[in-house]
């Protein structure tokens, strides 16, 4: 498309503002968690680690990050298998009501995070499983699964629908068809899947603290400092679950644009 | 037969096929029907396919050829009637225990692996070992031209590479039938004439059954030995080209060969005794040995190929003679395609020389003569 100049410019200038405006704050997270200053206040202290020192010294961080560790780590691998399921069973099956299934297995990061959480703390406490570790496993792989169906599918939607009845064709069975056509073509998107199902997790803290009860993950911990007192170890502890986060997010962002600039070639 | 028992122990109901006597074609299609809800794609279709012939299936889209190529693949189940091999009973084998390679019309070759890789993939599903499979995969290479491309992705490749590749994947099984579904119809004109010409030399030299779909008059009657025309769902005609392209079965089949006119005519006999055929378009004779065996009043139509018919600018010359228009002209090298229309709103087609046609002077919008001998008509019931 042809554009002139000016609005060249002035595009440039509206995005450059918008980027400044959106990473900004988490860059001055990450300064001021270095910062020896009580309050984040410029011009800035000295240098110092003090803060990250303090909140790994914390029991109430060191286990909030286990748990959260421990959480992705089983939430993960089970949404991304149910999202494979659901994305392979859209591309290799028509039924009746597909398309209502799909919307309802695509809709939980839909639903308005509060009303999740309470209607997940009303069923797990009526069955007992209420502020758990459990429960709150349950609750991330439904709200991280959308996400690996949404990516897997992005995937099967550009591999040619007779690949796998081809092998089958050439004498493999139903299995070995999938396994040497369907899971080889499929792989990076749900190693991306995993890393972004990993991230969903980390990040979630609104259904977790509904549902978690005592049990703390870091980004619930990260709310209860900010509810109890203003200190820079919150810049601290937000900076490790930025970073984390992001690392995992651009993994998986990454692995997805390769297999689509591939896909175009 | 007696195999069959082998195939299926869990049907407890023999298929309808036992009583009937061996059959001797390779490959046998027996009252097969497909219905899709309440959908028919596919009926009462019976087609036997002799061994080491070359086959093409071809009719207008969604005339069931592609349906019933994937129901003899097994990708697809028969809603009724038998499928046999070899006098067996296959309906119900898995699409993995069919030995029917296909070539597909989108090639579906894996992107993931290379061209050796790809070709490899038949046998070493079938647990061959892997000395045999290099040199039987470099033995196809080589055959097909491709021995230079063995370690490229499937994207490297043009398009008359690719569908080679899909040719070597198939045929390196060794396989008894070769199926193909379109698979010259993603090439250019010139390149899909070479494909043909050495598709056609291959099932020469392999001696193998090929079942050929296509939409293509040219490939189906430039390769096959039989040639298969469906028309929804069911079988129009089935014989040699010579014998399709000579003497239509139907209407149908006249039509979509194009190239012909039709006549719509009853017969009627003269006080002589002379049967004549009587239509809209005037009187015709016709000698054809078809004449014979028509009643008085029998609904007809006469098919006249477009190489028989003469133009003239006046009339009285010949005993078939029809007054008509001229509508179009398609200039084909040497030849011309007179297309012209009769008073009673018959089209009849028209192949003649350049030259004759520059002696003519005759241009759009002209009324000419068209004529042909008695003995070139060709009578279709209907």
């Amino acid at each position: 498309m042809r554009v002139s100049a000016l609005t060249r410019r002035l595009a440039v200038i509206f995005m450059g503002l918008a980027l400044i405006f959106l990473y900004a704050p988490i860059l001055t997270n990450f300064v001021f968690s270095l910062n020896s200053d009580r309050f984040p206040t410029v011009p800035l202290g000295g240098f110092t680690l003090e803060w990250y020192r303090l909140i790994l010294a914390d029991a109430l961080v060191i286990d909030a990050f286990k748990n959260t560790i421990k959480i992705a780590l089983v939430v993960a691998p089970i949404a991304t298998i149910m999202g494979f399921a659901a994305a392979y069973a859209d591309y290799r099956f028509n039924f009746i009501g597909k398309r209502l299934v799909l919307i309802f297995a695509l809709m939980p990061p839909l639903i308005p995070l509060v009303v999740i959480g309470l209607a997940m703390l009303a069923y797990l406490s009526r069955i007992g499983l209420s502020g758990t570790l459990p429960a709150i496993v349950v609750s991330h792989i439904v709200l991280t699964s959308p996400f690996a169906m949404a990516i897997i599918r992005l995937r099967f939607s550009q591999i040619d629908g007779d690949l796998e009845f081809a092998a089958q064709n050439l004498g493999a069975s139903n299995w070995r068809a999938f396994w040497e056509v369907i899971i080889p073509s499929t792989k990076t998107s749900i190693l991306a899947a995993f890393l972004l199902c990993m991230a969903v997790s980390f990040d979630e803290y609104a259904v977790t603290w509904f549902v978690g009860g005592l049990e703390e993950t870091s980004s619930v911990r990260i709310l209860s400092f900010l509810q109890s007192a203003v200190s820079p170890r919150i810049n601290a502890i937000g900076s490790i679950t930025f970073i984390t986060s992001i690392t995992l997010i651009l993994g998986a962002q990454i692995l997805v644009l390769r297999r689509l600039t591939r896909g175009n070639s | 037969m007696n195999s069959l028992s082998e195939i299926k122990p869990a049907r407890s109901v023999a298929p309808s096929e036992l009583e009937r006597p061996m059959s001797h074609a390779h490959i046998s299609l027996r009252n097969i029907r497909k219905t899709y809800g309440d959908a028919v794609a596919v009926e009462n279709l019976n087609l036997d396919i002799e061994e080491g012939k070359f086959v093409a299936i071809m009719g207008p889209s969604g005339c069931g050829k592609s349906t019933m190529l994937r129901m003899l693949a097994g990708l697809e189940d028969v809603s009724g009637g038998d499928i046999l091999r070899e006098g067996q009973w296959i309906n119900e084998l898995s699409i993995w225990e069919r030995d029917m390679p296909m070539v597909w019309q989108s090639l579906a070759l894996f992107p993931f692996l290379t061209v050796r890789k790809n070709v490899e993939f038949g046998l070493r599903m079938k647990g061959v070992g892997k000395a045999e499979r290099k040199t039987r995969v470099l033995d196809w290479l080589q055959k097909l031209g491709l021995e230079g491309y063995a370690d490229r992705g499937i994207d490297q490749l043009s398009g008359g590479q690719r569908q080679r590749v899909a040719l070597a994947r198939c045929l390196v099984t060794e396989p008894s039938v070769l199926l193909l579904d379109e698979p010259l119809s993603a090439l250019d004109a010139h390149l899909s004439v070479q494909m043909q010409g050495e598709l056609k030399r291959l099932q020469r030299e392999l001696g193998i059954t090929f079942v050929y779909v296509t939409h293509s008059h040219s490939e189906a009657f430039s390769m096959a030995d039989t040639v298969v025309i469906m028309n929804q769902g069911r079988i129009e005609q089935a014989g040699s080209p010579e014998d399709i392209y000579l003497r239509p079965a139907t209407p149908f089949v006249a039509r979509f060969l194009g190239g012909s006119s039709i006549f719509d005519c009853k017969a009627r006999r003269l006080k002589s005794g002379e049967m004549v055929l009587e239509g809209p378009d005037g009187s015709f004779k016709c000698t054809g040995p078809e004449m014979a065996d028509l009643d008085e009043g029998q609904q007809v139509s006469l098919i006249v190929r477009a190489d028989q018919i003469s133009v003239t600018a006046k009339a009285g010359w010949a005993e078939n003679e029809v007054a008509a228009r001229v509508v179009g002209e398609e200039f084909i090298g040497a030849l011309v395609n007179l297309r012209l229309e009769t008073a009673a709103g018959t089209a009849i087609t028209v192949q003649l020389q350049q030259r004759d046609m520059q002696a003519l002077d005759i241009e759009v919008g002209t009324t000419v003569t068209a004529s042909w001998h008695p003995e070139d008509g060709h009578i279709i019931n209907g």
